[in-house]
């Protein structure tokens, strides 16, 4: 049976080219519900409402999830709400942006 | 950036993006070259065949160059839209191509015949294909937001400019306007300045500084003010100036047009006022090299913006030399402090972000993929900055002092900067 915190590692390989911190320590990640049949559905955000770049996103982050031995398939959906914000960051990834 | 997209399925073609920016980065490094080259005309008027044909080097080759091709990336991307036509766009380089390059060539040498003209006229038709791309694309926006709403508004200015370019080119070659041939000169520099590249820097300003800094939790208020202010006082300066050339008086004695000079400044202020409250809810706090030269940009436009309305008031008794030397100064600032610094600073940001997209988007999950900071040497950039930065400052001492050695010294720096600045755009694009 896969754990939440399997999949949460995995997500870490999900790395912002840009700021080099990955979508789990920019508290990017909302919600993940696996299912008997192994199925993965995460729900995630972007830093910025009504960003259009949920494809290259939810496709990088469903990419590595379906690597992950034992996913028999994996969803990635990308929400608005509630809208991201800085504290929603990990405290690691505050550090790293010199910021708390 | 995860944050927002500059790359989406919604963006033109690389090769179309690249393009432009390639003949900028180009363009930017013949810009300092020949600023080294007319360092002994950098004193007197501006109105001098070199400078005219640099100026033109340095506002079409390199500024609109990459403000055309960053446009065709950022309004699809951030206004959720296609671009209208992504052939028209290629066909539009080809045009504009050609067509800026002869215009600096003649302009140069101060070649004021029909070919100055006619590559005039080839500019013009490429800016109106662009404007008509842009704003076929902009009819098929759903979700309005502050950033289209100036590039709407810069896209209609540049048409105005570019006409009055040929206008006056066609003035140079047979004289038909009335008055003052360096009147429509100036209501043409501002025109192209204040209403295309200002508002175009403001608008994508509100979208991307505040993407790269992860700014949240800020009013937009003073944005808001600064697009009204300046789009107005843009207006009021030209209606000011062409009451001033048809009712005969002296141009710098026009009460209308200090009125809305002030205006103007109210509204740079304002829009200075909004970046500082973006730069203080930055929640990255440590600045990189690109956040380093867009401060810098702000704070010479604003000091351009200080000049420009002491123009109005400089002492009658100080020496022609100097006061000529201030109104080259205050275009230096303009060009090379503002736009300059800023066209840097976020290429640094820019450039690394579409190299990876359309080299490594598709490898991501798959094999290693660089972070953006690996794809250049910030140790370089940081170089890079420091030399042109010095440059900068060394020219603009020069220029009210009139100093032909001090202002090529300044130019040899810049253009030492420039060099780095190649390099590292160079491996970027290899990378």
């Amino acid at each position: 049976m896969l754990t939440e915190h399997e999949i949460i590692e995995k997500l870490r390989e999900v790395i912002d080219p840009e700021i080099g911190l990955n979508i789990v320590e920019l508290g990017l990640i909302y919600s993940i519900e696996v299912n008997k049949e192994n199925q993965v559905h995460v729900k995630m955000t972007l830093t910025t409402p009504g960003c259009p770049m949920h494809d290259a996103i939810s496709t990088w982050a469903q990419r590595a999830l379906e690597t992950l031995p034992g996913v028999a398939k994996a969803s990635v959906e990308i929400v608005w709400e509630p809208p991201w914000n800085p504290e929603m960051m990990t405290d690691f990834a505050k550090a790293q942006l010199g910021w708390g | 950036m995860i944050s927002s997209g500059l790359t989406t399925s919604y963006a033109p073609p690389f090769a179309l993006v690249r393009n432009h920016f390639i003949v900028s980065i180009v363009a930017y490094f013949l810009l300092t070259l020949a600023l080294v080259i007319v360092a002994p005309w950098m004193q007197g008027h501006y109105f001098q065949p070199h400078l005219l044909g640099l100026t033109h080097l340095a506002t079409l080759g390199w500024i609109s160059m990459i403000m055309m091709g960053a446009l065709y990336q950022l309004v699809p991307v951030v206004l959720e839209t296609k671009l209208w036509s992504a052939r028209l766009a290629q066909f539009t380089f080809w045009l504009f191509l050609p067509g800026a390059t002869g215009m600096i060539v003649h302009l140069w040498d101060y070649r004021t015949g029909p070919g100055l003209w006619g590559f005039g006229l080839l500019t013009l038709v490429a800016f109106a294909l662009f404007v008509t791309n842009l704003l076929a694309t902009l009819a098929q926006v759903e979700k309005w937001n502050i950033t289209g709403i100036h590039i709407l508004a810069a896209l209609v200015t540049i048409i105005l400019a570019a006409a009055l370019g040929v206008a006056l080119a066609y003035n140079l070659w047979k004289t038909y306007l009335p008055g003052d041939h360096l009147h429509y000169l100036r209501a043409h520099a501002h025109l192209a300045f204040l209403g295309w590249v200002l508002l175009v820097v403001m608008g994508v300003a509100y979208k991307l500084i505040p993407m790269f800094a992860l700014a949240h939790g800020y009013s937009m208020t003073a944005g808001k003010w600064a697009f009204g202010l300046v789009s107005f006082a843009t207006v009021g300066l030209m209606t000011a100036w062409s009451f001033s050339l048809f009712a005969g008086h002296a141009a710098n004695s026009n009460r209308l047009e200090i009125f809305y000079a002030l205006l103007l400044a109210t509204g740079i202020a304002a829009f200075l006022w909004q970046m500082w409250l973006v730069y203080r809810h930055r929640r990255r706090k440590q600045a990189d090299v690109s956040m380093h030269h867009t401060v810098l940009s702000f704070i010479f436009l604003g000091l351009a913006t200080a000049l420009g309305v002491t123009q109005f008031f400089l002492p009658v008794r100080w020496p022609q030399a100097v006061r000529e030397g201030c109104i080259l100064l205050y275009g230096w600032l303009a060009v090379i402090g503002f736009a300059g610094f800023i066209i840097v600073g976020q290429m640094y940001k820019i450039v690394p972000f579409l190299v990876w997209f359309n080299k490594y988007s598709d490898k991501v999950g798959q094999a290693t993929v660089p972070m953006l900071k690996e794809m250049f040497d910030e140790q370089l950039a940081k170089i890079e900055l420091g030399l042109m930065l010095a440059g900068f400052l060394i020219a603009a001492v020069a220029l009210p002092l009139a100093n032909t050695l001090l202002f090529r010294i300044g130019a040899i720096v810049l253009m030492a900067s420039a060099a780095i600045f190649v390099w590292n755009m160079i491996t970027i694009f290899k990378t």
